[in-house]
């Protein structure tokens, strides 16, 4: 028994280190995120609008079906990103999913100037370049956010209070748009 | 010899607990660092930069896309206001207050977040379509047969979730705080 215990010991030491460093690193290795799931049939730095049947076949875990969907999968590395979304009848949310599958910004059409919601996504380094140029009395007409990674994927998400909504909704999802700026 | 079996014996042994550990709380867990309120859990940081490393985790492994940190809350119920897990053959009320939000919708799930909806094809509730009474209360019907009012129907021989989602609500991420009294009530009444 005596002989045993520091294994028994040393297993538990290893068994919490490799919890937390398996933990930690999760994330980088995802290949069923958010970003991987509503990217996978996605185009890339285009609006697609999903059906509900298609939404339903992503299989994403909790998700609010009140809701009608268009994913705008973006890569940053030949650019800074620009969404623009209209403001709906009732209620626009825009969620921002980088690889790995954390949500990182997310905004509503509360945010909206002149009935649009406008965001430029860009990298660090993208979105210094950006500022360096700004003009000092200049009124900026979009939000600007910095992505922690290169590729991501943005929802846009139009709420659709009762049956009768859906379709209205559906077209106003896919009213979004996103293009890739170069620098 | 015994010894340096003994010694890789314990690397496989804890290498595989740790392993066992991270991917059970990646599926499992939405983060530790709940906040509840009578039968109601919530994640307010989940959808924020802030999120927590079990959070990051379980939204990796599962594909959970959680409310941004201004866009609402979610709040899950797994039992009724009197601790008891919600089962597909119970009848359930559903009702009372709702704090201030824009909109909100209530939806059940399995507790792997499939919806549970029955073949009348409803998926839930939102504040625009369910009937209210006089004083801003409302009623849910949550059960496998049909009841008047507003009837949810759950279809699952097994355990459900029911989340409740706030948009644009007075709770926040920075600033949370949940009373049982301002959330709706869990009622079981007769199983089957």
């Amino acid at each position: 028994m005596i002989f045993a215990l520091p294994f028994f010991l040393g297993a538990v030491l290893i068994a919490v280190m490799v919890h937390l460093a398996s933990l930690l690193a999760l994330p980088g290795f995802a290949t069923n995120d958010a970003y991987a799931r509503l990217g996978r049939n996605a185009p890339i730095d285009q609006v697609a609008a999903l059906t509900q049947a298609q939404i339903a076949a992503l299989d994403l875990p909790f998700y609010d079906r009140s809701f009608e969907t268009a994913v705008c999968k973006y890569d940053l590395s030949a650019g800074v990103l620009r969404l623009r979304a209209p403001s709906p009848d009732t209620m626009l949310l825009v969620t921002l999913i980088a690889r790995g599958g954390n949500v990182y910004f997310s905004v509503s059409d509360r945010a909206a100037i002149k009935g649009l919601v406008e965001v430029l996504v860009g990298t660090d380094a993208q979105i210094e370049q950006i500022e360096a140029s700004d003009k000092d009395d200049e009124v900026l007409g979009e939000l600007r956010v910095r992505a922690p990674k290169p590729q991501g994927v943005a929802l846009i998400r139009v709420f659709a209070p009762d049956e009768t909504s859906k379709a209205r909704a559906a077209e106003e999802a896919a009213q979004a748009s996103c293009q890739i700026e170069t620098l | 010899m015994r010894f340096v079996l003994a010694l890789l014996a314990t690397l496989l042994v804890g290498t595989a607990l740790g392993l066992a550990a991270t991917r059970w709380t990646a599926s499992n867990r939405q983060g530790f660092s709940a906040e509840q309120a009578g039968p109601w859990i919530a994640w307010p940081k989940a959808g924020t930069s802030e999120a927590e490393p079990y959070a990051r985790a379980f939204q990796a492994r599962t594909g959970y896309v959680p409310l941004g940190g201004g866009d609402g809350v979610a709040l899950f119920a797994l039992s009724d206001s009197d601790g008891r897990p919600l089962e597909g053959n119970c009848a359930y009320d559903v009702g009372g207050a709702v704090p201030a939000a824009r909109f909100w919708t209530l939806e059940a799930f399995s507790p792997r977040g499939r919806p549970v909806a029955g073949p009348l094809g409803r998926l839930g509730f939102t504040s625009a379509e369910v009937m209210h009474d006089a004083a801003g209360h409302f009623m849910v019907a949550v059960s496998p047969q049909v009841r008047p009012g507003n009837w949810l129907q759950v279809a699952t021989p097994g355990r459900f979730v029911l989340v409740l989602r706030l948009y644009e609500t007075v709770l926040s991420a920075s600033a949370f705080s949940l009373e049982a009294d301002a959330l709706p009530a869990i009622t079981r009444g007769a199983c089957r």
